[in-house]
C-alpha cells in the first residue's frame, strides 16, 4: 500500500481490542523465575510444562519467550530466545500452550529471517497462513521413496563424479577458506539458472553477518533470491537461536516438501551448531562427554538430517535435499563431529586446502569424496560420458608422483598423465558460473575422447569456452535438446557428430 | 732431321726415276709413315680414349643438369601449389576463428548489457521496496503510538469510573464467568 | 543426598495437616543447617501447593478496593469449587493499581481478571 490508510488502521485497532481476552476464564499455571543468567532462566512452578514447550516470562520491558529444556523435580531450565537483560528473578512466567513453531509458506520466499520467523532484512512483518513445528519427527520408512531424480549443482566435478539426487544428504567438509560455501552458493544459483523450481533455504549458523549480507547481495544479483529463504543468526546471537536455526530452516523447507515441491537445505555450518549446543548444555548443567560435547550431540544432527528425504508418490513425491557444511581443523576428518555427520549423510564432498592453493578450484578431492546414491541420481547424458572420468582421474593421481620426477616413462603412462592433467584442468570452474547439462556433457566428452589431446594443457579452459560458444551459436537447437539429458549421449547421433567436428576444429586452433 | 732427310734426298736422286722426280723420297716416306703410324698408335691407345671419356663425361653431366633443372622446376611448381593450399586453409581457419571470436565477443557484450539492464531494474525495484518498507514502518509506529494513547486514556478513565460498588459487580460477574 | 523442595514440602504439609505445628521450626532449622535459606520463599510456595493437594487451600486475593462480604462469599464459593477445599484461608491485599476486578493466586495457579491485565495486554498487542 502506498499510503497510510487511517480508516484501515482504526479497523485493525478495534479488531485487536475486541480480541483481548478478559483473562478470567480459568486458573492458569504460573511460575516464577528463581535465577537467570547466561541465557538460561531457572523457573519454579509450572508443573504442567512439557518438554520444548514455550514459556512466556513477563518482564518490565514486555514479554520474553523461552523454551523449557530441563524439566527437573524442583525447577525448570528454560533457554531464553532473546537477550537475558530484561529478565529478572521474581518475574512471573506462564505457559504459552504450544511447542516452538515458525511461520512457513510462500510468504517467506525472498526474505531474510531469524529462527523465530521474524524478518531481519528491514522488510515488512511476515504474515504466514501456516506455522510449522521446529521439532518434528522424520518421515517413516513407508513414506519414503528411493532417490532417483538428480539435483544439478552446475559444478562439473560434482555432477560428473559425485552426483547429488533430490532427497539426498551430501556433506561438504573441509578446512576454513576452501570454498565450501562457494559450492553451496553455486548450487543455489544453478537452481535459478536452470529453472528447476527447487526452493533454496540457506541457514547461516553463527556466520558473520557481513558474510551473510554479501551472500544475499550476490543471490539478488543472480536473480536467485525470489526462490530462496535465508535464516540467519550471527555470532553474537544467543546460543539458543543458533541451536534452533537449522531446525527452523528445516521446518520451512518441509512445507515445500510436504506439498509436492522440492527444496534444498544448506546448513552453514553444523560445526558452529554443535558448539552452540555444547554451550547451552553446559549452562544447563548437563554432564559433558567427549570434547565437552553433551552425550546427545549425535542425535542433535541425526534428527535434523533425517528430515531431508524423498517422499513416496502417495505423499506427493516432494523432496528435501540437504547440503550440510562442516569445518574441519587441519584436515582432520576423524574428529568427533565430522565423523558423526559423515556417518549420518549419504556421502561427502571433501575440499582440500592443497588443491585450493594449487589453483584447482573447486578444490574437490576426487579420492576422498563420494556420493552413496551415485548413478541413480545422475542425468543419463552426463552419466554416459563421465564413466571414465573418475577412473581416469584416480589413475592420474596414482601416477602423478612419477610425473613430478620426470623420469623416463613409457608411452601409455605418459598418455595417462597427460589425460589426467587435461581432465584436472577441465574440471576447474570459476565461481558464480554454473554449467548446464549440455555444457558438461560436451566438455567431458571432448577431453575424454581425446579430441583435445593436441591442446596445450594451460589452454584447455579457453578451448572449452571456444567450443561451447561455437556450439551454442551454430547448433542451439541440438544443444537445447541435449540439455534435457534424457538419453545417453551416444544416442544423440547427429549431436555427437557435430560435437566431434567442432571439437576438432577448435583443437587445431589451440594446438601447440 | 731435315738435314738428314735432305741428305738422303741428295744421295738418292741419281738413281731417281718417277718417285725421285715427284720429290718423294721413299725412305723418307716410309719413315714418315712409320712415325705417323706410331703417333696414331700412341694417340689412339693413350690420348683419344681419355679425351673421349672426358667428352662423354661432360656430355653426361650436361644432360644430368638439364634433367635436374627440369625436375626442380616441376617440384617448385608442386610446392607452390601446396603452399597456396596451406595458405588458403589457414586463411579459412583464421576467418572461422575471427568469426567465432566475434560471436563470443558479441554474446559477452549482450550478456553484459543484459546484466547491467537487470541490475538497473533491480536497483529501481529495491528503491520501490525501500519506500514501501518505510511506509509500513511509519504505519506500525503510528499503530503503536495509538495503542499506547488508548491504554493511557483507558487507565485514567477506569481509575475514576470504577468505585467500590462498581468493582463489586465487576468481581461478581467475573467470578461467574470462571469455568472450573 | 540433597532433599528436593518437593519432598520437604510434602513432608511439612502432611505434618501441618496432622496438626504438628512444630514442623515449621524443624524446617527452618534444616534450611539454615543445609545453607538453603535462600530457597525459603520457594519452599513456602511448595508447601502451599502440597497443602492445596491435601485440601487445605491458602488463597492470596488482590483487589483494587476492599472486599465486601457478599463478594468475599462468592469468591469463597468459587475457590471451594475449583480446589475442592476442606479448609479455605483467604489472604486479602488491596492494590489500587489493579484498577478493578480481582486477582486470585493459589499455590502455583492464578486467576487474573483485573482491568490492569487487559490494559497490559492492549499495550502488548503485536502490531
Amino acid at each position: 500500500m502506498s499510503e497510510v490508510n487511517v480508516a484501515q488502521l482504526s479497523e485493525e485497532l478495534q479488531a485487536a481490542i475486541a480480541n483481548l481476552s478478559s483473562g478470567g476464564e480459568s486458573f492458569e499455571e504460573v511460575g516464577i523465575v528463581t535465577r537467570v543468567g547466561d541465557g538460561v532462566a531457572w523457573i519454579h512452578g509450572l508443573n504442567g510444562c512439557g518438554f520444548n514447550e514455550v514459556v512466556v516470562i513477563e518482564t518490565k520491558m514486555g514479554d520474553v519467550e523461552a523454551f523449557a529444556l530441563n524439566l527437573m523435580e524442583d525447577e525448570i531450565g528454560a533457554v531464553l530466545l532473546d537477550g537475558d537483560a530484561a529478565v529478572a528473578a521474581g518475574n512471573r512466567v506462564r505457559l504459552k500452550g504450544e511447542v516452538l513453531g515458525v511461520p512457513v509458506g510462500n510468504e517467506l520466499l525472498g526474505r531474510v529471517v531469524n529462527p523465530l520467523g521474524q524478518p531481519i532484512d528491514g522488510g515488512p512483518e511476515i504474515r504466514a497462513k501456516q506455522r510449522g513445528l521446529v521439532e518434528r519427527p522424520a518421515v517413516g520408512v513407508m513414506g519414503r521413496k528411493h532417490v532417483h531424480e538428480p539435483l544439478m549443482t552446475g559444478i562439473m566435478a560434482i555432477d560428473a563424479m559425485f552426483p547429488i539426487g533430490r532427497g539426498q544428504r551430501e556433506l561438504i567438509i573441509g578446512d576454513r577458506q576452501t570454498g565450501k560455501t562457494a559450492i553451496a552458493l553455486d548450487t543455489m544459483i544453478n537452481q535459478a539458472k536452470q529453472k528447476t523450481g527447487v526452493v533454496n533455504v540457506y541457514v547461516a549458523v553463527g556466520q558473520k553477518l557481513s558474510k551473510v549480507a554479501r551472500l544475499v547481495d550476490r543471490l539478488k544479483q543472480e536473480g536467485v533470491m525470489e526462490q530462496t529463504i535465508v535464516v540467519a543468526t550471527g555470532p553474537s546471537d544467543p546460543a539458543s537461536l543458533l541451536y534452533l536455526a537449522p531446525y527452523a530452516g528445516t521446518a520451512m523447507g518441509e512445507y515445500f516438501r510436504d506439498n509436492g515441491g522440492h527444496a534444498l537445505m544448506i546448513y552453514d555450518d553444523l560445526t558452529k551448531h554443535a558448539v552452540a549446543y555444547r554451550q547451552m548444555s553446559l549452562l544447563l548443567r548437563r554432564p559433558p562427554g567427549r570434547e565437552a560435547f553433551p552425550g546427545d550431540v549425535f542425535y542433535l544432527h541425526s534428527r535434523l538430517l533425517e528430515r531431508s528425504a524423498k517422499l513416496s508418490d502417495e505423499l506427493g513425491g516432494g523432496s528435501l535435499t540437504a547440503l550440510p557444511i562442516i569445518e574441519t581443523q587441519a584436515g582432520d576428518i576423524s574428529a568427533y563431529i565430522p565423523t558423526n555427520v559423515i556417518s549420518i549423510t549419504d556421502g561427502q564432498i571433501f575440499m582440500e586446502t592443497d588443491l585450493f592453493y594449487q589453483g584447482i578450484r573447486p578444490a574437490i578431492s576426487a579420492g576422498l569424496s563420494v556420493s552413496r546414491v551415485g548413478g541413480d541420481a545422475q542425468t543419463k547424458a552426463v552419466k554416459s560420458v563421465s564413466a571414465q572420468l573418475k577412473l581416469g582421474l584416480s589413475q592420474f593421481r596414482e601416477l602423478a608422483a612419477f610425473a613430478q620426477f620426470g623420469s623416463d616413462l613409457d608411452e601409455s603412462t605418459k598418455k595417462q598423465i597427460e589425460r589426467g592433467q587435461r581432465l584436472t584442468e577441465l574440471l576447474k570452474q570459476p565461481q558464480y558460473q554454473p554449467m548446464g547439462i549440455w555444457e558438461q556433457v560436451v566438455s567431458v566428452y571432448a577431453v575424454n575422447e581425446g579430441l583435445f589431446d593436441e591442446v596445450v594443457t594451460a589452454k584447455i579452459k579457453d578451448a572449452q569456452a571456444d567450443l561451447l560458444t561455437r556450439l551454442w551459436s551454430k547448433h542451439q537447437k541440438e544443444m537445447e535438446e541435449l540439455n534435457k539429458g534424457e538419453k545417453k549421449f551416444a544416442e544423440y547421433e547427429k549431436t555427437v557428430k557435430i560435437v566431434r567436428e567442432t571439437a576438432e576444429k577448435v583443437a587445431k586452433g589451440f594446438a601447440e | 732431321m731435315t738435314t738428314a732427310v735432305t741428305g738422303f734426298a741428295s744421295t738418292a736422286t741419281p738413281e731417281g726415276d718417277m718417285l725421285g722426280s715427284l720429290g718423294i723420297d721413299v725412305q723418307l716416306l716410309v719413315l714418315q709413315t712409320i712415325a705417323f703410324l706410331l703417333l696414331l698408335f700412341i694417340l689412339t691407345r693413350f690420348v683419344f680414349p681419355k679425351l673421349n671419356a672426358m667428352l662423354d663425361k661432360r656430355d653426361a653431366a650436361i644432360a644430368d643438369s638439364l634433367k635436374a633443372a627440369s625436375e626442380a622446376e616441376k617440384n617448385a611448381a608442386k610446392s607452390q601449389a601446396a603452399v597456396e593450399k596451406l595458405l588458403k586453409d589457414a586463411r579459412r581457419d583464421a576467418d572461422e576463428i575471427v568469426a567465432s571470436a566475434k560471436a563470443e565477443a558479441g554474446t559477452l557484450v549482450d550478456a553484459a548489457e543484459k546484466k547491467s539492464r537487470e541490475r538497473a531494474e533491480q536497483i529501481v525495484a529495491d528503491a520501490g521496496a525501500e519506500i514501501r518498507n518505510d511506509i509500513e514502518k511509519a504505519r506500525v509506529a503510528l499503530k503503536k503510538e495509538t495503542i499506547e494513547l488508548v491504554a493511557a486514556a483507558t487507565e485514567k478513565v477506569v481509575g475514576k469510573v470504577v468505585t467500590a460498588q462498581v468493582d463489586e459487580k465487576l468481581i461478581k460477574s467475573s467470578v461467574d464467568e470462571v469455568n472450573v | 543426598m540433597k532433599l528436593t523442595r518437593r519432598e520437604l514440602a510434602d513432608y511439612a504439609a502432611a505434618e501441618l495437616v496432622a496438626g504438628n505445628k512444630k514442623v515449621v521450626d524443624e524446617l527452618a532449622a534444616y534450611l539454615v543447617q543445609s545453607g538453603r535459606t535462600r530457597e525459603a520463599n520457594l519452599v513456602v510456595r511448595d508447601i502451599e501447593s502440597a497443602l492445596a493437594r491435601k485440601g487445605v487451600v491458602v488463597a492470596h486475593v488482590a483487589t483494587a478496593h476492599t472486599l465486601d462480604e457478599s463478594t468475599r462469599k462468592s469468591l469463597r464459593q468459587l475457590l471451594q469449587q475449583a480446589f475442592s477445599a476442606d479448609t479455605l484461608h483467604l489472604q486479602e491485599t488491596v492494590k489500587p493499581e489493579l484498577l478493578g476486578g480481582v486477582k486470585v493466586a493459589v499455590a502455583d495457579k492464578e486467576l487474573d481478571s483485573t482491568a490492569r491485565r487487559i490494559l497490559n495486554q492492549l499495550k502488548a498487542v503485536k502490531v
